[in-house]
């Protein structure tokens, strides 16, 4: 029997100044992300998107959003 | 999504087959670097510059040359960027480093060309790389006989000058040698209607002996018994450092090493305890070539230190900066340059010396000689490097492989059972 890959979660944003920022927002907020190449799954266009070590963050993550008026495409589980 | 497409489209890129490569890196970054434990932070940054390798820093070489500035593309070590940076140019790294590429290089290549001169090649040739494209003028060198067939087809398609590395190392080669890094200043200040003056060499003999002591603080956790950073995470920072902004790169080397330093404090590692240290020594690692770092650190190795281009070879040793007259700085860029020691010189047996120090320095329990495929030149080497350390007593492993995947369960096996024999 193979281990359930864990889930991570994806923001995916229209250009790289967008994500930097939030970024930069969900560090000082202690949010477990990392920058990462976007998976092909979520989008044909190479580019950064944020990984959210944590789906159930994403909540959080959207308020965020909504509360810095960051630019974002979608958010997406895998 | 950030959408390249239309930089792409303006380059003369082959968007189809270059939007084959945009689909399997993704993938590939994430099987070996993210599924990594605990890593550093400031990784975050490296991150980044893979993520947007094909749009941002190609985007801001655009910008330079929409203000005017020259783009000049290298493919070695030896290639003073100095002199470019000193002219208000840019130099960055064109080396191939994957299967990718490897086709269309063999077009016009024989096959067994080695696998960085065939994906270099043929990235330029089906217009599958923005850096590529980019690029004023290819600066070629001598180092080997397949990159002079290879300068001479890619001549064809794009200015290329090529700089004679003379392959001895007796003063007068010294000497020969600052007269090629003369002539390519030259050459430079024709290409960049810019005058190179004693300050602005200054300036970039400083901003690259920077970027070196970035990299040599990196390299110098790796000495740590508890590694704070794995072997890949600092491949790839070598192999950005070829492309990157030299200021910003440093800049960020320096703060993921502050994050390394408080690590090291701390006692952090990101191996457990008792995993084997491997020093690689061979031919050069261009990204996005990851492929021995992973099996050796998915194997239960731990990668302390490359004796490569891509690895100590780039950044050990710094350009006197005492000097202040251009021939004296050219006299020092010369000597410099000339202690890189490449299997093309003969005799090398300073390689030899290095690999032996770099052994003691980061502590390693055993020794991988990796060898591009068809690079005859390091594997004739590997005679007199694995004879050296083996009258040493320092456990070696030769291997040779190429750029594809097929021949990693074999490599797997062969890395698990040197390993085993060092934990005897």
């Amino acid at each position: 029997m193979g281990t359930v890959p864990k889930q991570v979660g994806y923001v995916l944003f229209p250009n790289h100044t967008e994500a930097l920022a939030l970024y930069n927002r969900l560090k000082e907020a202690q949010i477990r992300c990392t920058l990462a190449p976007t998976p092909r799954t979520c989008s044909v266009c190479c580019g950064v998107s944020i990984r959210l070590e944590h789906p159930e963050d994403i909540p959080t993550v959207e308020r965020w959003i909504q509360a810095n008026g960051i630019t974002i495409e979608q958010i997406v589980v895998l | 999504m950030a959408d390249y497409h239309e930089m792409w489209k303006s380059l003369g890129m082959d968007l189809e087959t270059h939007d084959q490569l945009c689909a399997v890196l993704p993938g590939m970054f994430g099987d070996v670097y993210l599924s990594q434990e605990n890593r550093p932070e400031a990784m975050d940054y490296y991150n980044f510059v893979i993520a947007e390798i094909h749009g941002v820093r190609p985007a801001e070489l655009i910008e330079h040359q929409k203000k005017g500035g020259k783009v000049f593309g290298t493919f070695c070590v030896y290639v003073p960027d100095e002199i470019v940076f000193a002219a208000d140019a840019i130099a960055t790294g064109l080396c191939g480093g994957s299967q990718f590429w490897v086709p269309g290089g063999e077009k016009v290549l024989p096959v067994n060309t080695c696998p960085l001169i065939k994906a270099s090649v043929g990235a330029r040739l089906d217009r599958t790389c923005p850096f590529f494209r980019i690029a004023d003028m290819y600066v070629g060198e001598t180092t080997c006989d397949g990159k002079k067939k290879a300068w001479e087809i890619l001549g064809e398609d794009v200015p290329t000058y090529v700089m004679h590395l003379p392959q001895m190392k007796r003063a007068k080669d010294i000497q020969a040698w600052a007269e090629e890094i003369t002539a390519f200043k030259d050459k430079v200040e024709e290409v960049t209607g810019n005058t190179i003056t004693p300050e602005k060499l200054a300036a970039s003999i400083q901003l690259i002996n920077d970027k070196r002591r970035a990299l040599a603080r990196l390299y110098n956790f790796r000495k740590e018994s508890k590694l704070p950073i794995s072997g890949k995470d600092a491949l790839v920072i070598s192999q950005i450092a070829f492309y990157d902004d030299p200021a910003r790169f440093t800049q960020m080397t320096h703060k993921l090493c502050d994050e390394l330093e408080q690590r090291v404090k701390d006692g952090v590692s990101v191996f457990p305890a008792g995993t084997k240290r491997i020093l690689l020594t061979g031919t050069p690692l261009a990204v996005p070539n990851w492929k021995l770092h992973h099996l050796i650190e998915t194997s239960g190795g731990a990668v302390v230190a490359e004796e490569m281009c891509t690895g100590t070879r780039y950044f050990e040793q710094l350009v006197d900066e005492s000097q202040t007259a251009l021939e004296g700085q050219i006299d020092a860029l010369a000597d410099r340059y000339m202690k890189i020691n490449c299997a093309c010189f003969t005799p090398n047996t300073k390689r030899i010396d290095d690999i032996l120090r770099l052994v003691e320095e980061y502590h390693a329990d055993g020794v991988i000689d990796v060898n591009l495929k068809f690079c005859s030149l390091y594997d004739a080497e590997g005679y007199h490097v694995e004879r050296a350390l083996k009258e040493k007593g320092i456990p070696v492993l030769g291997l040779e492989t190429d750029y594809t995947d097929t021949d990693e369960g074999q490599l797997r096996t062969r890395i698990g059972a040197f390993l085993e024999i060092l934990g005897g």
